[in-house]
């Protein structure tokens, strides 16, 4: 016999499965307009912010987020874990002829109970930033054997 | 500034895809300055050997593969981003020298100079 993971029997680990489940809902909420989507590269304006897109996965062991981030350096990205809010945030600066443009690129996640970031590594490859965040132990789903 | 087939940009405009490739294509910037044109193109996820750039002509394109970055045992819990190559077709609008053009890759943007020709150059002419 298994014990149920978080996901798989949301109704009997209902304190586990909740924070996890917040970041779907959070995904699509703060979902940018398309006019916000297209203004994006053309507006001179000072300073904006924009959403940054994720994937995430999960393993035995991690969790993954990723983040495309293209043209920022990682100096210029401040990545912070507040209560159980993960937020990623990326300072770019592109410039024209017109100019510099600044934006500022930005996502919340909310994060299961028990991360803490001393355990969360983060890679920058490519203008791909991989977040891995390791599971508590105590999430990870345990084999239990009948005596 | 992007420049688009929508837009009344002279400069470029690009050539509808085949509808047959599964390719995304990148968001892109091209000016064109007084002896080159320079384009930037954002490619992330794609590892230097993964980029592929081919003149043909006044067409040029611009491939992107992705490197394989998810391993098998990521499942995944939520997509919002493309795992698709990119392809980006720019036609020029003026002859480049293909032998100097030259192309840098970091953190997921390509930087193109495509010098432009001797006779495309902007010529003054004195007048006595």
């Amino acid at each position: 016999m298994k014990l149920c993971t978080p996901y798989s029997c949301a109704t009997t680990s209902l304190n586990r499965a909740q924070p996890f489940e917040a970041l779907f809902r959070r995904s699509f909420a703060n979902a940018p307009s398309l006019a916000q989507l297209f203004a994006s590269g053309e507006s001179p304006s000072a300073s904006r912010n924009l959403r940054l897109a994720t994937d995430l996965f999960e393993d035995a062991d991690h969790y993954f987020a990723r983040f495309e981030i293209p043209g920022v350096k990682k100096e210029d990205i401040a990545i912070e874990l507040l209560d159980r809010e993960l937020t990623v945030t990326a300072r770019k600066t592109l410039r024209s002829d017109e100019g510099e443009q600044a934006f500022t690129l930005t996502r919340s996640l909310s994060m299961p109970v028990g991360i803490s970031s001393e355990v969360i590594s983060a890679k920058l490859e490519d203008g791909v930033l991989t977040l891995t965040l390791p599971k508590p132990a105590e999430q990870k789903p345990r084999a239990i054997t009948i005596e | 500034m992007n420049t688009c087939c929508s837009t009344t940009s002279t400069d470029s405009c690009c050539k509808p895809e085949a509808p047959t490739e599964q390719t995304l294509k990148p968001r892109f910037s091209l000016t064109r300055g007084d002896d080159a044109f320079s384009v930037r193109v954002e490619l992330p996820g794609v590892p230097k050997d993964g980029v592929s750039l081919d003149l043909d002509k006044d067409i040029l394109t611009v491939s992107g593969k992705r490197s394989n970055s998810v391993p098998a045992s990521w499942k995944p819990l939520h997509r919002e981003l493309a795992d698709s190559s990119y392809t980006l077709r720019l036609q020029l609008q003026a002859p480049i020298d293909a032998d100097k053009l030259s192309a840098q890759l970091s953190d997921g943007v390509l930087t193109l100079s495509l010098p432009l020709r001797e006779v495309a150059k902007p010529r003054r002419i004195e007048v006595n």
